[in-house]
């Protein structure tokens, strides 16, 4: 990697585990694994003192030690006003919570590049709503990142999935499961163009809900026997949360499992068939079921025009989660993704496609296509049949599995990216507040669900009222049709202006970018007069509050 | 300490099915307030290690998230508790509000009425201090003296079925009919107008019209000939069904002092299908009731109520004979003494109220 300025580190933030990705010179998007040589870091934070914590593996064998001081699945939390830890004497919002994760892989990659990283494309769940990706982007500034942008997960992975089907044109469909979040996404790959048609998901549910009624179970069983309860103790309840997942992984393999549990002096080893397991999580597959069905229906399609069904996040490894997608769509799912990496991966990518139009592999690819058009408008009888030696890694391909697509760019040129295009959609309606014809507050829609991104909308509006001197626009997020069913995230007033009678007629513009940045202007359409903001989506925290957050974090010792 | 912080407590009482904060802490209800914040920190504490925990999740994301909403409402913990006790009496305050209304609009409050009112409302779970609360905001609303000669405070001639001119029997309908006419009648801003209002509200919602019937005695025809006290929502039976206390006769009696033996029969039904047991008690040492117990399996039964002069003091007016069953119904019986014909006795007749609060919620099992 010689361009500094180039890198752009893509961060898959994980409910449970969190990766992160380059892209090479080559094109090739490469994981980078943490200090302790693993391609994934778990998402868990243990504070060991007063300004003090340790991320990742070392956190997580704390947990049954010192439970109070550990945290867990903070992603769950994200967005959520009133949240707060406490560690010793000091208290911790979930941005600050995230930032201390992703400023321990900042450090692990800086360390292992020698040089400092700072851009960064970080991911969520595509039905993360604005607060929860406002306060992912909140925490990537805390931790010293400067993040490009935020993009969907199932935009990822699909980007790292199908780059070596670029050209053509297939629609694919990713199922992402992973530690807590569910999300479905139907993607079109058109050229060199990859757009989401419709996404639906639950950012409530994941792996760690067939963790819990596995737990549930256990305890149930040990309560039967001794009339003693582990969950009601902290220690013995992480140990056996640790003892249950366990347990659930080996299911994904094995026909069955055996739990134990020690409890004040009570031993049981509690037995678990695959086929129980599935039973008592029936319902939790059934839900991803449904939202499958309901993606597909929202874009227009019926399960046989699906060219790819990609299976991404760890809970995809349950048989029955591949069952279940297998049985619906008729084929088999895609083997060659890892479903822990592809979204690191996407992402990486994502940040060259996106923000770095000058990245080495991208001139690459551009000079090779000039250099084969040059060579195609000679007159030559044949090209030549045997390939040209490639440079290591030029050729397009996924880094993981060490899987290599033959020659996969439609245009036939190797080496380098191609300039890809990637098109977010929204997940959720934005509108404006405006009063019906019979004086009652209504919202109005101005950006639907499933809007393509980055899009620009205007819509006339009128004065409600004779002699209005000021307009506000309430900006809001989420369907339905009154205030209380949806959120508002911004407003923009315009104000000083001359009295003038009802039905003056004012513009509003909607302009929603790839970074995750909603313009929204007010114009008056008499005078010309504007005001407008940007609505930086936000997660709960103001600049000051993310600056001092900052700083305060910057002074802690992660490790 | 704001609403939202007692809210709150309220809300997550309610979730780990405590009654207060203190019980749910192990704590007495004297307990320092600082000892309380200590020990509601070191359970946040612990709740940050079990909120990922399934059987704790719930508790442990309220406790964390309204941590300082919790912690606020201990440092007070009297005004707390009163607050606690005023969210329990609340579910009653609606009913107690409204017979307190009725009452008022006959333009004023005689002692025997107010005692009354009392009585019932300390059966309702409302405390002394809120119930005087109730009756001086509601008094003060309609710009009536609660102090003064009860006298000047009877109610005959302001009857809300006189008010509005019609007959005890009216439907909704007609009594919001005839509020029109009457309306139509009167001067835009004449004071009658509000009183009219309000006799309509009473009077035209079936609950609210309950309760005032069976406050407010008044001269001419009952109104509980026209009533039959029913749930007005579907009730859900247990197996085997439930009864229904119904009290058949007059509510109020009197018991004439010249009268040898002087006593009286209530006479009450099971009007449901469950067997009624429970028991009936006099508010005075003075009336002794015979049998104390109820039959469970009668469909119908009496009780004798009979005066016992020796017991009887001499500033005596009036007893209280009260039926329960087991299942929270009550019926409640007005003896008046009666010594002679003097004027105050009169008055006292008048004013002479019967509260019988059938429990809502007795009666509509698990709505
Ligand atoms: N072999 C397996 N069988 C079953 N579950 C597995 C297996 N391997 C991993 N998991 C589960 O997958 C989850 C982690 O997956 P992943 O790393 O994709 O999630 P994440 O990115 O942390 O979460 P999210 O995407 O929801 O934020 C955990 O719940 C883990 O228990
Ligand atoms: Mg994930």
């Amino acid at each position: 990697m010689s361009d500094d300025s180039q890198i752009v580190l893509g961060i898959d933030l994980g409910t449970t585990f969190s990766a992160m990705a380059l892209v090479n010179n080559h094109g090739k998007p490469e994981i980078v694994p943490n200090g302790e040589g693993f391609a994934t870091t778990p998402s868990v934070v243990h504070f060991y003192g007063s300004n003090v914590c340790v991320v990742g593996e070392e956190a997580v064998k704390m947990v049954v030690i010192d439970p109070e001081n550990v945290v867990r699945f903070i992603k769950r939390h994200m967005g959520e006003e009133d949240f707060t830890l406490e560690f010793f004497g000091h208290s911790y919002t979930p941005q600050e919570i995230s930032a201390l994760i992703l400023r321990k892989l900042k450090e692990d990659a800086e360390e292992l590049l020698g040089r400092p990283v700072v851009d960064a494309v970080i991911t969520v769940p595509a039905y993360f709503h604005s607060a929860q990706r406002g306060a992912t982007a909140e925490a990537g500034t805390i931790a010293g990142l400067n993040v490009l942008s935020i993009i969907n997960e199932p935009t990822a992975a699909a980007i790292a999935y199908g780059l070596d089907r670029i050209g053509g044109q297939r629609k694919l469909l990713v199922l992402d499961l992973g530690g807590g979040t569910f999300d479905v996404t139907v993607m079109e790959i058109r050229g060199t163009k990859l757009s989401t048609i419709a996404s639906d998901g639950n950012a409530e549910l994941g792996g760690k809900d067939w963790d819990d009624r596995l737990l549930n179970y256990v305890a149930e069983q040990f309560f039967e026997k001794y009339q003693l309860d582990p969950r009601d103790d902290a220690a013995p309840y992480q140990e056996l949360y640790e003892r249950c997942l366990h347990a659930k992984i080996c299911l994904s393999t094995k026909e069955r499992a055996v739990v134990p549990v020690n409890y004040r002096g009570k031993r049981l080893a509690v037995k678990v068939t695959r086929d129980l397991f599935e039973q008592i999580t029936a319902d939790l597959v059934q839900q991803c079921e449904d939202t499958s069905n309901i993606v597909l229906e929202k874009a227009g399609l019926t399960w046989d025009q699906l060219d790819d069904v990609l299976l991404v996040g760890g809970s995809t490894r349950m048989p029955m989660i591949r069952r279940m997608l297998t049985n619906l769509s008729g084929r088999e799912p895609a083997e060659d993704v890892n479903p822990e990496e592809c979204v690191a991966l996407g992402a990486s990518l994502a940040g060259v496609f996106r923000h770095r139009p000058d990245h080495p592999a991208l001139r690459e690819k551009r000079r090779a296509m000039v250099d084969r058009a040059k060579e195609l408008r000679k007159p030559r009888p044949k090209p030549p049949v045997e390939p040209r030696p490639s440079p290591r890694g030029a050729v397009i391909g996924l880094a993981y599995g060490g899987h290599v697509a033959q020659d996969a760019v439609g245009d036939g040129a190797t080496g380098g990216l191609p300039d890809v295009t990637i098109e977010d959609a929204t997940t959720h309606p934005l509108g404006i507040i405006v009063l019906n014809k019979s004086r009652q507050e209504r919202v109005f829609e101005l950006i639907p669900e499933g809007t393509k991104l980055p899009h620009e909308i205007k819509h006339q509006f009128a004065y409600a009222f004779e002699n209005m001197t000021a307009v506000r626009i309430e900006v809001t997020e989420g369907s339905g049709s009154f205030r209380d069913e949806v959120t508002v995230i911004g407003q923009v007033e315009l104000t000083g202006l001359p009295p003038r009678p009802r039905g003056t007629r004012i513009d509003v513009v909607y302009s929603y970018g790839v970074n995750q940045i909603l313009k929204v202007q007010v114009i008056d359409v008499e005078t010309g007069g504007r005001e407008g903001i940007d609505i930086r989506f936000q997660g709960g925290m103001t600049a000051e509050e993310v600056a001092l957050a900052r700083g305060r974090t910057s002074r802690m010792v992660v490790d | 300490m704001e609403l939202r912080d007692l809210d709150n407590a309220a809300a997550f009482c309610e979730l780990v099915g405590a009654p207060h904060l203190l019980t749910y802490l192990g704590l007495t209800e004297e307990v320092d307030p600082a000892e309380a914040r200590a020990k509601l920190k070191s359970r946040r504490k612990f709740m940050q290690g079990m909120q990922a925990n399934p059987k704790y999740r719930r508790e442990a994301l309220f406790l964390i998230k309204h941590f300082s909403s919790l912690s606020t409402v201990l440092e007070d913990g009297p005004a707390y508790l009163r607050d606690v006790r005023r969210r329990t009496e609340s579910e009653h305050l609606p009913v107690l509000e409204m017979t307190v209304r009725g009452v008022l609009a006959g333009g004023g409050l005689g002692a025997q009425q107010e005692a009354y009112l009392r009585h019932n409302a300390l059966s309702l779970g409302v405390s002394e201090e809120t119930f005087r609360e109730v009756l001086e905001r509601i008094a003060d609303e309609m710009q009536i003296s609660l102090e003064g000669d009860p006298l000047s405070h009877a109610p005959s001639s302001q009857d809300l079925y006189k008010l509005l001119g019609v007959d005890p029997r009216a439907t909704p309908v007609e009594v919001v009919d005839a509020y029109g006419h009457r309306i139509a009648e009167l001067q835009p801003g004449d004071p009658e107008r509000e009183r009219l209002a309000l006799a309509k509200e009473v009077l035209s919602n079936e609950e609210s019209r309950r309760h005032y019937d069976l406050t407010t005695a008044r001269t001419g025809p009952p109104a509980r000939t026209r009533e039959t006290v029913r749930p007005t929502q579907p009730r859900l039976e247990a197996p085997g069904g439930v009864s229904r206390l119904e009290l058949l006769g007059d509510p109020v009696r009197t018991l004439s002092l010249r009268a040898d033996p002087a006593e009286a029969t209530i006479q009450l039904r099971n009007g449901g299908t469950g067997s009624m047991g429970g028991r009936a008690e006099a508010d005075v040492p003075w009336l002794i009731v015979t049998p104390d117990q109820l039959d469970p399996s009668a469909a119908e039964q009496q009780i004798l109520v009979r005066l016992d002069r020796g017991a009887l003091t001499d500033e005596a007016t009036a007893g209280v004979v009260t039926i329960e069953t087991e299942r929270g119904e009550r019926a409640s019986v007005v003896f008046e003494l009666q010594r002679g014909p003097t004027a105050g006795n009169v008055i006292g007749l008048l004013a002479f109220m019967l509260l019988i609060f059938l429990f809502v919620a007795g009666l509509v099992l698990q709505m």
